[in-house]
């Protein structure tokens, strides 16, 4: 039963958590190793997570601590072959001006418009998840917006030039 | 500011979590099994129970003195400090076995693989502890530093080698991919390159 309460969570919610985290982070293909390992960590203290106030935010919260030192610790690569370290980073069905723009924006600016927009969380329980002050992030969500706002209106200038 | 929400919400619409529940369930699953392990292993320490430890056996992740095998395709080397150095050549393609004989003389389990790219189900900290690499200075090797003693009991170094021709149409750079998974787990393994 408690499994089949957490299915139904995992289920309703991964997308919407894959897509904050994914926005939270900038980087889409960490993004889902991330999540999954959040839900896991979910699953395994289940009683806590479900009594939470917003499991939701546990999860990303979750996802984008770990996104901090999971990386470098959880796995190393090298170049072989006369390559370079870093593999080749490709994005698929994510608009790449909106991806640039994320990507451009400060970390707590990210965390900020991945939680109120994707999970919609009102700024107060936003606040908590990310351990900030309220005001703050009525602060970082405008200077996000009004980044994101020019940064996307130039990508459409530039398509729209011959 | 809801136009630019509205933007944001149409463009992430084919984002989808394609992990199976079963795998969350069951890395979720595993890791509070290693809870519960240790929680268990701490009540016994706490409770005043003496853990008898046979120091006449070998150490695990012991490595031998003076260990040192040089091939055409990798060398392994042990230092004094207890730390293994080992040498990828580029270009030349390693037999996985005798690397994973090698590193097991030298005190460090591993799981190698060629184009194949494995991950453990769950986490373990701590491996930027157990793994150094830099590249030779001239160029034509990978040269890693393996401490195994910072690595966690009952853990091994997992690796995926891709060998220069494989998948040639593929625009990643990567050439080798490294990890730690506990023995005995399942791991998750893709003849796809790591994202």
């Amino acid at each position: 039963m408690e499994q089949l309460n957490f299915e139904e969570f995992y289920r309703n919610s991964r997308d919407a958590c894959l897509r904050a985290v994914l926005v939270g982070t900038g980087n889409p293909h960490l993004a889902e190793d991330l999540v999954a390992e959040a839900y896991a960590q979910a699953w395994s203290a289940w009683r806590k997570v479900r009594a939470h106030p917003a499991p939701l935010a546990w999860v990303v919260r979750t996802a984008l601590n770990t996104h901090v030192s999971w990386w470098r610790r959880r796995r190393r690569e090298v170049a072989l072959a006369g390559q370079d370290a870093e593999g080749h980073q490709q994005t698929q069905g994510i608009d790449p001006a909106l991806m640039a723009a994320v990507r451009r924006l400060p970390r707590r600016q990210r965390e900020v418009v991945a939680l109120r927009v994707f999970l919609d969380l009102d700024t107060e329980t936003t606040a908590k998840t990310l351990g900030i002050a309220p005001g703050t992030v009525t602060a970082h969500l405008a200077r996000a917006v009004a980044t994101l706002r020019s940064d996307l209106a130039t990508a459409i200038t530039q398509e729209g030039q011959p | 500011m809801n136009d630019v929400f509205d933007i944001m919400r149409e463009s992430m619409e084919g984002v989808h979590m394609h992990t199976p529940v079963e795998r969350i369930v069951a890395a979720g699953r595993a890791r509070r099994r290693r809870k519960v392990t240790a929680i268990a292993a701490g009540a016994a320490v706490a409770g005043g129970l003496t853990l008898a430890v046979a120091t006449s056996s070998p150490q695990v992740n012991a490595p031998p003195a003076g260990l040192h095998v040089q091939l055409a395709a990798f060398s392994v080397d042990s230092n004094a400090d207890g730390t293994v150095t080992v040498k990828l050549t580029k270009e030349q393609t390693l037999d996985p076995a005798t690397l994973e004989s090698t590193l097991a003389q030298a005190g460090i389990p591993a799981d190698i693989r060629i184009n194949e790219f494995c991950q453990s189900p769950v986490d373990i900290p701590g491996f930027d502890k157990v793994m150094s690499s830099s590249k030779d200075e001239d160029g034509r090797h990978v040269v890693m530093t393996i401490d195994p003693a910072a690595m966690p009991a009952g853990t091994k170094i997992i690796a995926g080698i891709r060998t220069p021709g494989y998948l040639p149409d593929n625009p990643s750079k990567l050439g080798a991919v490294f990890g730690l998974a506990h023995v005995g787990d399942t791991l998750q393994c893709s003849t796809e390159l790591p994202r």
